[in-house]
This record gives C-alpha cells, structure tokens and sequence, in this order.
C-alpha cells in the first residue's frame, strides 16, 4: 500500500499520468509468466527496464514503465518517491517527442498490434453484487506494534456474487420480520476468501476445512413498495494451521491461524431492479496467526481485525477481480495451483455443506 | 468501537481515508492490451505500473 500512498499520490504524478499517457496497472507475477501476446510484450519491454536480465535476489519485473503501443521502451523506475516516478515521466515524454520526429525508426513489435489477445473470462458477475472490500487492524487495547507502515497498514479487495445468489439472500415472502439464511456458496465464499487477514499483504485462501462455523442471515426491517430494508446478521470462526517453507532458510514455518468474526450488515434491496442498491456488511473480531505472504510473523495475535465490505461502482478499476480468483494462465499446470489464488470454477462454485 | 452509530463509525474507521486514495484520481485501466490499444488509437505512450498482485485491489 505504500506506493500507493505516496508515488501516485502526488498531484504533478497524477497529473501527468492522466492527462499524457494511458496509465494502466497489472498484476507483475502474471505479466511475467502468461504465455500468450500480451505477456511476451510486457517482457519485451520489461527487459529494457531497470530489472532487466536480474535473477538475483528474485526475477521480479515490478515497477512503473512507460512504453509505445509498438513496444518502444521509453523509461521505467522502481520507485515508491513521487520526485522519482515525475522525473521518470519527463523523461519517457522527451523520448516519445524524440521518437515521433520525422525520420526516427520506431521498434520492431515482438506482437502485431492486433494480435489475439483473448480476455481471460474472469467471471465478472455483470448484475450481480459486485462489492469493495477493506481491511484495517481495529484499536488494540494493549498495542505493541512497532510505530511504523505496520500500524497503519489497510489493503483494498473485491468480492463478487451472481445476480442469483444476490437475490438469494432476500427473504421470501417481502415481510417484515421475515428471515432467510444466505446460500452457503455466499457464506463459503466470504469466510474462504475474502474475511481473510489481508490488512498487510497477500494471505492465503482459507482451505475448505477451516470454515468452522459460518452462517449469514438477513432480516426484512421494511418494505416499501419494490424497496426492501433489510438487516444482516451472522458469524464465521476460521482456524487452520498455516504452513509454508521459507525460500530463505529451507526452514518450514507453522503458525496456528484463525479469525473469529461477527458479522453485521445494512441492505437495500430493489425488487424492481433486481439489485441491491445499498450493501454495508461489517466483519469483526480477533485475528491470530500469519502466512507466507501477509507479513505478521511480529504479530501473531489475538488481536483484532476489521473488514468492511461495500457496493462497488463500475469504473475498470472497481472491476479488479478478486484477490484469490486467479486471472491469468500459464504453460506451468503446478504453478496453477497455488494457495494464494484459486481457478474461477473453485471461486464460484463449491462443494454443498458438509 | 465493533448499535447503528457504532457500526457506522467502525465501518468508517475501516474504509480508506480520501488522503489514502489519492491515487484513485488516476484513471486506471486494468488490461494492458486494452491499453495497448487505446494508445495506438489516442497517440499516446502507455504508463504500466506492474506490482505483484492487484495493484489497484489486494497487494
């Protein structure tokens, strides 16, 4: 989150981002492996940048570049300082301006133009309740973190439901009082991958047996006419032990991991438009443990955790996919099945309570 | 903090501050052969900001 917070924070970043480039941001580890168009031009470019050719200490491409719809390298930097990605702005914009002299040979693309790209169907749930997911480290009634981006670290996600399981939750018949337990593919979906402890980093999808309870029920507070109040209510325990090898050492890290969450919630539900038009659900309670990628091996817990989901809007930043649905593919089948993201058949679907 | 005003003060503690999204302001498109394209079209370079996982979601 730190890069977010000041590189693209700055106005004269901003500025030139918006107005003389189309800025577009992917996720690096699958630009770096995908075997297909798009993959093999981000690494004809990449390759010119400033991790170019590096496998050590890791093979990482990330950072900001900026390049010509032909392939041109213009500038890149790895860079979280706004000075530093504004200067490297200037000067990928002289070289463009050098670029477009008359005269001036551009590259030779390593992929035609209009070669076929086929959008990975990601399975965005288009009418469907599509919501924002925050994640923040609630007030510690003894707080021992160190002083520093740990304590006021927050991370952002998405969280799709179908337009089906959307209406699902709805109890039926539109009076007052009545109740209705969610789907459990919406109860597993939520405790699974999305009330995970992600306010540092990227955790790992909770396995299917972690789930110790789980339940989510809404409640009709009103109804007028197509419009339908409802009040949410419920409660998700997850506890698994975590375990990974270290790269570093070759040593094999356990820490018992859990989330004890209490969930509370306000809808409003449009029988109408078939969707909800209000969507505030809140999931509170300790956390305890880590995994390889969520950086709390200082802070294993109990200690409480707060996420927040909302209605997303439907600008193409508001439909990044979720962080645990994988989006990209690859030639490696064992590099598919990682812990961290999961295919769109595993995300969606699920076997029945068991 | 997690009663109506608690819950909205808690949900409000959660989400990220305006100062936190400043970087929203930016108008991010999320597929770099979408991107690739509108380039060509607009006669523009493309700014790609590569980071492990979503850069605009969970990173």
């Amino acid at each position: 989150m730190a890069g977010r917070a000041q590189a693209f924070s700055d106005p004269t970043v901003i500025q030139l981002a918006s107005e003389r480039f189309i800025p577009v941001a992917e996720n690096s580890s699958a630009l770096e492996r995908q075997e297909d168009a798009k993959g093999i031009y981000f690494r004809q470019v990449a390759e010119q940048g400033h991790y170019g050719g590096r496998t050590y200490p890791t093979r990482t491409r990330q950072g900001s570049y900026a390049f010509t719809a032909e392939g041109d390298f213009l500038a890149s930097i790895n860079t979280r300082d706004p000075a530093g990605m504004a200067g490297m702005l200037r000067q990928a914009l002289a070289r463009w301006d050098e670029l477009r002299r008359p005269g001036a040979a551009p590259a030779d693309p390593a992929t035609a133009l209009d070669a076929d790209v086929a959008p990975v169907a990601h399975g965005y749930p288009e009418g469907g309740l599509v919501l924002q997911v925050a994640a923040r480290d609630l007030p510690r009634d003894d707080d021992t973190r160190k002083d520093d981006w740990r304590k006021v670290a927050w991370n952002l996600d998405y969280a799709w439901f179908t337009r089906e399981e959307a209406r699902a939750i709805v109890p039926e018949p539109r009076v007052a009082g009545n109740r209705r337990a969610a789907p459990w593919a919406v109860v597993r979906r939520l405790a699974r991958f999305h009330l995970r402890d992600f306010v540092r980093g990227e955790p790992f999808a909770w396995p299917e047996g972690a789930i110790r309870h789980g339940e989510l029920w809404a409640e009709i507070v009103e109804v007028a006419g197509e419009r339908v109040r409802l009040a949410l209510r419920g409660a998700v325990r997850l506890e698994w032990e975590a375990r990974w090898v270290r790269p570093e050492d070759g040593e094999e890290r356990r820490y018992p991991s859990g989330y004890d969450s209490t969930l509370e919630g306000e809808a409003l539900w449009d029988d109408g438009r078939g969707a909800f038009t209000a969507f505030d659900l809140l999931a509170a309670g300790p956390r305890w443990g880590a995994n390889q990628y969520n950086n709390r091996d200082d802070d294993l817990g109990p200690a409480p955790l707060g996420i927040a989901f909302g209605l997303a809007g439907s600008t193409p930043r508001e439909r990044t996919a979720p962080h645990c649905l994988r989006t990209w593919t690859t030639a490696d089948e064992a590099a598919r099945r990682g812990r961290v993201s999961v295919e769109r058949h595993d995300y969606f679907a699920g076997p029945a309570r068991g | 903090m997690v009663d109506p005003r608690e819950f909205r003060e808690t949900l409000a503690f959660i989400r990220p501050r305006p100062e936190e999204v400043r970087w929203q302001a930016i108008p991010w498109q999320t597929d770099l052969w979408e991107a690739r394209r509108l380039a060509a079209e607009q006669g523009k370079p493309i700014f790609l900001w590569a980071m492990n996982g979503n850069p605009l979601g969970c990173t």
